[in-house]
């Protein structure tokens, strides 16, 4: 029987990116790779030097290894996302960031304006950059329409930075439940709302991926359309996406409220304000 | 010897505005004056009839009333305003602002967004003058004045519930500090420092506060700022720089609260009971 699991992950190096280095990328790969050991494996890269690196890696847990040369401007979705960073250069929060200075890590678009587009500094380097995240899901596409994998993995190169951080970190382990986007959940914010969906693994069926990536499509150009200028990258889209069809993702961390939880909860409950309160939490 | 204290407050009727009808106004200001029996009130206001409204009322209440005759277009505030509207465009957020729509997120930027996106801009900088201009407002009457204490109150404060702490007309003020009561409105996900609708301060805090305030709201807009800038915005800005400058009335986080919270850290019981409480 054929495998059923493909890897797919993608690594541009690109040249001015502020916020990683490319040894950040290399330190995570072998990590990343060794949980894809005995798999399947679709990568996309644009240099030489980095396919010959990524190769070396995956010769050595006996991955699969399907490579495609991909440049950045022949990225199918290369001419949005430089609209989009165009458009991020007018996010100028500078008040809101000297005021609050901890928006800069918590809150996307700060964190996309100030550290990854420098204040509209970094524009050319921060299009590439975006282009990687925000076009995932044609990439997946791609690898659909030119293999028959039942299951589609995408897995950021640097996924393994959050080992034993979040729970069932293991992605490799986790079997698809249902048609839908199995994704670990993300602490960064989107006007102090959490971002629904963290886009460094995320899994599914063709089912529900081709419904995904639909869905996914509509909502970036209506996005563009929209003159929105707040930072977007997948993560945002994909909130998006789960705020119009929550039932078309899973979440694979979340820790559920047990019986336990519950009754404690009921026991606590005339004292919950002064309780969240007392946390700091009301 | 100094008179205790003057209210200062104002109400233009915009036409065009998409959030509040003159109605709404008219129907709040009766119970506004009826809670100031009593008081000193300097009332900013611009059309013929909200003045004998208001003249009206102050009669009936027994409020000492004057009169100052302001077009909004003539208010201090009104050209800056104008400028810092340039850049807050109602396509920057409305994607969000739809998406976030039922989720209760009081969140300042997308809550303006339905109103930014039914007003022209000529309307929309006049109410935003409005609420935007009152410390200019309260700078002035102060330097005209000798009160130890000003007050500044919305002309619809009423809506505000005022029994027990909340009763701002026997507030003993903070010196130093404006005193105000906790928003509920927030700023990407934090919550503004003061309601802008009662605030009250000796006239030292006033004309410091307008000088931080002016060089905020220049500084908003010479970076372009896109986020609707309001009187609770800048005043959030203008406690981050400076928090000694306010002084929140609400009821606070208590010493027992402090003592449970620690007990509740150390015994590494937070998320467990953030969970429980759901």
């Amino acid at each position: 029987m054929p495998p059923k699991r493909l890897y797919i992950s993608a690594l541009c190096i690109v040249e001015g990116n502020l916020k990683r280095s490319p040894e950040h990328y290399f330190h995570h790969l072998e990590p990343t790779l060794n949980m894809m050991r005995g798999g399947s494996l679709m990568f996309f890269y644009e240099s030489a030097e980095i396919l010959s690196r990524v190769t070396a890696v995956a010769e050595k847990y006996e991955i699969n290894f399907l490579p495609q040369k991909l440049n950045f401007e022949d990225h199918p979705d290369y001419e949005r996302a430089k609209t989009l960073a165009q458009r991020a250069c007018d996010f100028r929060m500078d008040v809101f960031a000297d005021a609050f200075p901890e928006l800069t890590s918590n809150e996307k678009g700060f964190n996309q304006y100030f550290k990854f587009l420098n204040r509209g500094e970094n524009l050319q380097a921060y299009g590439k950059q975006l282009v990687c995240t925000i076009g995932k899901y044609s990439l997946i596409k791609r690898a659909m329409a030119k293999y028959d994998f039942e299951e589609l993995y995408w897995v950021d190169v640097s996924a393994s930075r959050f080992n034993h951080k979040r729970k069932n970190f293991d992605f490799s382990k986790i079997s698809i439940r249902k048609d839908a986007i199995h994704h670990y959940s993300s602490s960064q914010k989107i006007f102090g709302q959490t971002q629904k969906v963290q886009g460094s693994v995320l899994f599914g069926n063709r089912r529900a991926w081709t419904s995904f990536a639909e869905l996914y499509d509509e909502i970036f150009e209506e996005y563009v359309r929209s003159g929105c200028i707040y930072p977007a990258t997948d993560e945002p889209l994909m909130t998006l996406c789960h705020l119009k069809k929550p039932e078309l993702f899973e979440r694979v961390d979340l820790e559920r409220r047990t019986l336990l939880h519950k009754a404690v909860g009921k026991l606590l409950s005339p004292f919950r304000k002064n309780l969240l309160i007392a946390m700091d939490q009301y | 010897m100094k008179k205790k204290r003057l209210y200062v407050s104002s109400l233009w009727i915009i036409e065009g505005n998409a959030k509040r009808s003159r109605q709404h106004y008219l129907d709040l200001l009766p119970e506004t004056f009826k809670i100031l029996r009593g008081e000193h009130l300097v009332f900013f206001c611009e059309s013929e009839d909200i003045k004998a409204v208001a003249l009206s009322l102050a009669q009936r209440y027994k409020v000492s009333l004057t009169i100052r005759h302001l077009p909004i277009q003539q208010h201090p505030d009104y050209a800056l305003t104008r400028q810092m509207m340039d850049n807050i465009r109602p396509e920057n957020f409305k994607i969000w602002a739809d998406a976030f729509r039922g989720s209760g997120t009081h969140e300042k930027a997308l809550n303006h967004q339905n109103w930014l996106q039914n007003s022209r801009h000529d309307i929309y900088s006049k109410v935003t003058t409005c609420t935007l201009g009152k410390t200019s407002l309260m700078n002035e009457i102060a330097l005209e004045n000798k009160y130890e204490e000003y007050f500044w109150i919305d002309a619809s404060a009423s809506r505000l519930g005022i029994s027990g702490k909340m009763d701002f007309r026997r507030w003993r003020l903070k010196p130093g500090a404006i005193n105000h009561r906790k928003s509920v409105m927030k700023l990407f996900g934090n919550r503004q420092t003061a309601n802008g609708m009662v605030l009250g301060g000796e006239p030292q805090v006033w004309h410091k506060l307008h000088g931080i305030y002016q060089s905020l709201l220049k500084t908003y807009i010479s970076t372009h700022c896109p986020h609707p800038g309001t009187d609770e915005v800048f005043m959030t800005l203008a406690a981050a720089q400076h928090p000694e400058l306010f002084h929140c009335k609400n009821p606070k986080r208590t010493l027992m609260h402090k003592v449970i919270g620690k007990i509740i850290w150390k015994l590494r019981l937070t998320s467990f009971i953030s969970r429980a409480l759901n």
